[in-house]
């Protein structure tokens, strides 16, 4: 495997992407605002309750502004250029190349999850734990991490969060082959990740009975697990233990991709020209 | 009378145009039923967890939640032409549109008759149907007051798109920041407005007149007193505001016609 050719994929499209400096500062904008209008709708949800919730209301204002900090971590829809390849069956084009389908796109994956992030995320973590106390809205900001060991521990369940991203979003774009229009896969895919990332509401506010049923699914190994790490909800072996479980989902929907893309690629048919 | 006429003729193309793609038609609708449920959905498991909303019930929420998304799919039926103002701008079809020898307003609203948006209508409609049937609001005051509210709050929507489609002008593009008053008023007006802080609700009711359109005709449909203390009867007057911004918001965009430069493309 000639990984110098994959690397180039990467940083290729990373470049690419940190082209979008105002589209990202438009976004941060966007966000910031949504960000402010889930924080309020919560803290008017924390008002009315006396019993004890898994998240304390300052633990969900936090995760608010961490789920807008990385809200691009999280594949929303399919990769149009992919996408497109693989519907218009130009996808034999890329096949022709001395290079492998599946690590290719993988590299452009983690550029599309990152470098998009890093635009976004520096300023809007500013602005939640600076700005905000600094115009006196402490209660509507981000709180610190739990401990320094939690700060390492997140950081890392961030990196194996990007790649169950992109191995999800492999996954999702390689349906394709056998749908073609994809309208309905799009549609649903982002659906789901929308409601169960964690991104709309924080998934520990789930009712009690349908935690079971998140913990058995991939999507809140994007961020929902690197945040629990930051508030000190999982910490030492516990978190690890998720990290581990993480990468295990980074293996399965690898493997399912690859899977995928490979009887995928045996019955693309041409239509000549 | 005569543009009446032709605004109809052009809505009729669109969907003529559309039912050509049945299933893609059917297919994005579903899609869209299936985003702005799963978007209901995340509401809904905060009221399974919290019990309540301050001093607001589901059924309470959903009224508000129903009006508010029931006026914004209706407006974004006609107003893809605004939506792709940037794109207009840049290719110059928006030269051709000048053009013709009539409103460039109507031009642009007879654009696309977007059919997908049938399924945020859907969706709209039944949990607005689900919270007037659970509150046991009287049908006489619904048969009132609804057609009046939808109507205000469809027009504020309306303009605001209007409104948003003039930065292109400046801009090239319809800026993504514009989409706080439009998304984010659709979704800040999902909830009472006085669940917010002070200077929200002071935005979305001096600057962008959402809380005359959705809040106080809303709190009318639920049949729920003002924590904020306003009189019960003003709900009546305020979806006014609607047409009068869609006025001012046309007037903002025909001043806004003179400064555009074609890109020559």
């Amino acid at each position: 495997m000639n990984l110098r050719a994959y690397v180039a994929f990467f940083s290729a499209r990373f470049r690419a992407q940190l082209q979008y400096r105002t589209a990202a500062l438009a976004g941060i904008g966007t966000q910031v605002f949504f960000g402010l209008i889930n924080v309020m709708v919560l803290s008017a949800f924390y008002a009315s309750t006396r019993g004890e919730q898994p998240l304390s209301l300052s633990e969900a204002v936090s995760y608010v502004w961490l789920a807008q900090a990385l809200l691009l971590v999280v594949p929303f829809r399919l990769d149009r250029e992919i996408a497109t390849l693989i519907t218009t069956g130009n996808v034999v084009y890329e096949l022709v190349r001395p290079v492998q389908l599946l690590p290719a796109w993988f590299a452009r994956g983690i550029a599309d999850r990152t470098a998009p992030v890093l635009l976004r995320a520096l300023p809007q973590l500013l602005f939640s734990t600076v700005v905000l106390r600094a115009v006196g809205w402490q209660q509507m900001a981000l709180e610190g991490p739990a401990s320094p060991e939690a700060v390492m521990l997140c950081l890392v369940s961030v990196l194996a969060g990007v790649l169950v991203s992109v191995a999800l979003g492999l996954v999702a774009n390689a349906t394709l082959f056998w749908t073609i229009s994809g309208a309905g896969t799009t549609l649903l895919f982002s659906t789901v990740i929308w409601v169960l990332s964690g991104i709309t509401i924080p998934l520990p506010l789930f009712p009690d009975w349908f935690q079971p049923v998140l913990r058995l699914l991939p999507f809140r190994a994007m961020i929902d697990v690197p945040f629990q790490i930051y508030l000190g909800k999982l910490t030492g072996l516990d978190a690890l233990v998720e990290i581990g479980v993480q990468l295990l989902w980074v293996v399965l929907l690898t493997a399912s991709a690859a899977g995928a893309i490979n009887r995928g690629v045996r019955r693309v048919e041409l239509q000549g020209g | 009378m005569r543009s009446l006429r032709l605004y109809r003729r052009l809505i009729g193309v669109s969907v003529r145009g559309q039912l050509q793609y049945r299933l893609s038609v059917f297919m994005r609708s579903a899609g869209a039923l299936l985003i702005t449920g799963g978007e209901f959905l995340a509401i809904w498991a905060l009221f399974a967890r919290f019990g309540s909303l301050g001093e607001w019930s589901l059924a309470e929420v959903s009224i508000f939640y129903g009006l508010t998304n029931l006026s914004f799919g209706l407006s974004k039926l006609i107003t893809t032409g605004f939506d792709h103002m940037g794109e207009l701008v840049r290719s110059g079809t928006f030269d051709r549109i000048l053009l013709r020898p009539r409103s460039t307003v109507l031009q642009l609203l007879g654009y696309e008759f977007t059919l997908r948006q049938t399924g945020r209508l859907v969706q709209a409609a039944i949990v607005l149907s689900y919270g007037l049937v659970t509150t046991g609001t009287e049908a006489m005051t619904v048969a009132l007051i609804l057609p009046w509210a939808v109507a205000g709050a469809t027009s504020l929507f309306i303009a605001l798109q209007i409104l948003q489609a003039c930065l292109a002008f400046r801009t090239i593009e319809a800026l993504e920041i514009a989409n706080v008053f439009t998304f984010g008023g659709a979704s800040a007006a999902s909830y009472p407005l006085a669940i917010f802080d002070r200077w929200f609700r002071r935005l979305f009711t001096l600057i962008v007149p959402l809380g005359a359109v959705s809040y106080y005709p809303a709190l009318i449909l639920c049949g729920a007193r003002d924590p904020l203390g306003s009189p019960h009867w003003i709900g009546w007057l305020t979806p006014a505001a609607g047409p009068l911004f869609l006025v001012v918001a046309v007037l903002a965009w025909k001043r806004a016609l003179r400064w555009y430069a074609s890109t020559g493309s």
